[in-house]
Parts: structure tokens; sequence; C-alpha cells
């Protein structure tokens, strides 16, 4: 393009009279690697706006969205937690309750024991009966 | 409580502007981080809104109003507790920087420059030359007439020629 044009262009660009298409040819002739000299101090001012076009937003994550999920996550969590504590209570209820049966079992059978030698020692005392009858008897 | 829009409807609707959003707030605010808290701050409001998106005309407009106004009310707040309005730092250019340095840097000359024009004329040059809106559309987004515009722009322009025109005689020398 010729300077001619652009010294006009730019004229009209620092009143803020140029149309936005023409603002764009400012833009496309600044970007070329060939710019005349007189030109070279606006070259940063049409670059600088290039380069802003290019930067871009971080992608939006919808909170909103993350919320249910979040949600549905902390219910599963919580879930599994009271399940994993229920069948640790079970199991451990399970075990206690062995534990008592085996206690109660063996306090049975202790006392079954221990009458067993109570009534054991009562057939001794009958014999010893036995045989004091039968030797004054005999 | 029913959704009328879907969230990836919504973030759908909103793609043709997101950028031009953060752009702007990043003009504003200055910081990254604070557009980027910006930006997130005017999406809940229209997401918030998100049943009525449709009956606007032009969605993207009133995007770029919220987004202007929640970057002032920001700098407001910002002046108010006493805190540095912009990080601005800006030193005389040195003369004996390498040629190849110096395009790189003169662009980033041109971001200092701008952070020091008065807050309106950066949201106008920020929108016209950046994004390039008609000044029909700005005059919406700014609720200011065209010729108010027109001047301000203009008057943004210029500092940022007179400025160039001054580093570049530096450079030269």
């Amino acid at each position: 393009m010729e300077s001619t044009k652009i010294n006009k262009l730019l004229e009209k660009y620092f009143e803020a009279e140029t149309t936005t298409a023409e603002e764009a040819q400012l833009k496309m002739y600044f970007s070329q690697a060939h710019i005349a000299d007189e030109h070279l101090p606006y070259q940063p001012l049409f670059a600088h706006f290039n380069v802003q076009k290019t930067s871009k937003s971080p992608t939006w994550k919808p909170t909103v969205k993350q919320k249910p999920l979040r949600k549905w996550l902390s219910i599963a969590a919580s879930l599994a937690i009271v399940v994993s504590a229920g069948i640790w209570q079970q199991q451990n209820s399970r075990q206690k309750e062995a534990a008592l049966l085996y206690e109660q079992t063996k306090n049975a059978l202790e006392m079954v024991s221990i009458n067993f030698n109570s009534g054991a020692q009562e057939i001794s005392h009958l014999k010893t009966f036995d045989k004091t009858i039968s030797e004054i008897f005999d | 409580m029913e959704l009328v829009m879907k969230p990836n409807e919504f973030s759908n609707l909103i793609k043709p502007f997101q950028d031009k959003v953060f752009r702007l707030a990043k003009r504003l605010l200055v910081s990254t981080e604070e557009a980027q808290d910006a930006s997130q701050e005017v999406w809940v409001k229209l997401w918030n809104k998100k049943n009525d998106l449709k009956n606007y005309d032009n969605l993207e407009a009133f995007a770029m109003t919220i987004t202007k106004n929640h970057c002032l009310d920001r700098l407001k707040s910002k002046q108010a507790g006493n805190l540095s309005l912009v990080h601005v730092n800006f030193s005389a250019p040195a003369a004996s920087l390498e040629k190849q340095l110096e395009t790189k840097d003169a662009v980033s000359y041109v971001e200092r420059l701008m952070n020091l024009l008065p807050t309106q004329q950066r949201m106008i040059v920020q929108l016209r030359d950046v994004e390039g809106y008609e000044f029909e559309e700005m005059s919406e987004m700014l609720d200011m007439n065209e010729t108010a515009i027109r001047v301000a722009l203009s008057r943004a322009r210029k500092t940022l020629r007179d400025q160039l025109i001054k580093r570049h005689s530096y450079g030269v020398n």
C-alpha cells in the first residue's frame, strides 16, 4: 500500500474518523514485514492491538454444574463410610457375640462341671453310706 | 428447582464473547488474576438470569456492560481502600537496547502507556482498537453518545501517538 494512502488513513485514525474497515487496513499494513520508515513509530501500537486480540479467557467452568456432582460425590462418600462402618460394626459385634457365646458356654460348661463334681461328691457320700450300711448289716 | 437452560447450553451462548469479556476486564483491572475473578463474576451474574437470556437481542453488549460496571466498581472500591489503582511500572526507555529486543519491548511499552490512560479512554480503545466494535455498539455498552466516544477515542489515540513518537526519536538517536 502506498505511503500517502497510509498517511491519510493515519490522520483520520487519530481523529477517530476511520471506519472499522479502514482500521482493519491499518492493522494489516502494520503487520507486514516492510513498513515505511515514517510509519515505524506506530508499528508497536498496532502490533499491541493484534497481540491483545489473541489473548484468551480461561475456560469457563460452570460452578453450578459442579455442585450437583460434588453433592452426589459427597453423598456417595458418606454412604460408603456409613456402609463400611456398618459392616465393620457388624463384624465386630459378631466377633463380640461369638466371644460372649464362648464365654457363656464356657461358664455353662464350668457350672455343669462344678455341679457334676459336686454330684460326684454326693455319690461318693452315698458310696460311703452304702459301705457303712453294708458293714453294719452284713 | 427447574433448569430451563443447561450449563453446556449456557457456555455455548457465552462462547462468542467470552474472550472479549476477559480482555476488557484485564484492560481495566490490569492483573490477570483479578480479570479472571471479574469475568467469573460476570458469568455468575449472567447465569443467574439464565432463563431470560434468550430475550436479550444483544446479549454480547449486555455482557460487556456488566463487565464494565463490575470492573469500575472494583476499581472504585480499590481506590476507597487506598490501594494502588493500576500496577504501572513506568520507566523511560533505555536507548542502549538492542534492536531485536526493541519491537517486543515496544509492544509491552504500549501496554504500559495504555495503563496510564484514564479508565474511560482505556475502555474505549480496548473496545474499538482491539475488539473492533462499531460506535453504535459501544454507545450501547458504555451508555455514552457516539460523539463523546469519538472525542475520547481521538484523545487517547493522540496521547499514545505522541508518546510513541517521543520514544521512537530516543531510539533512533
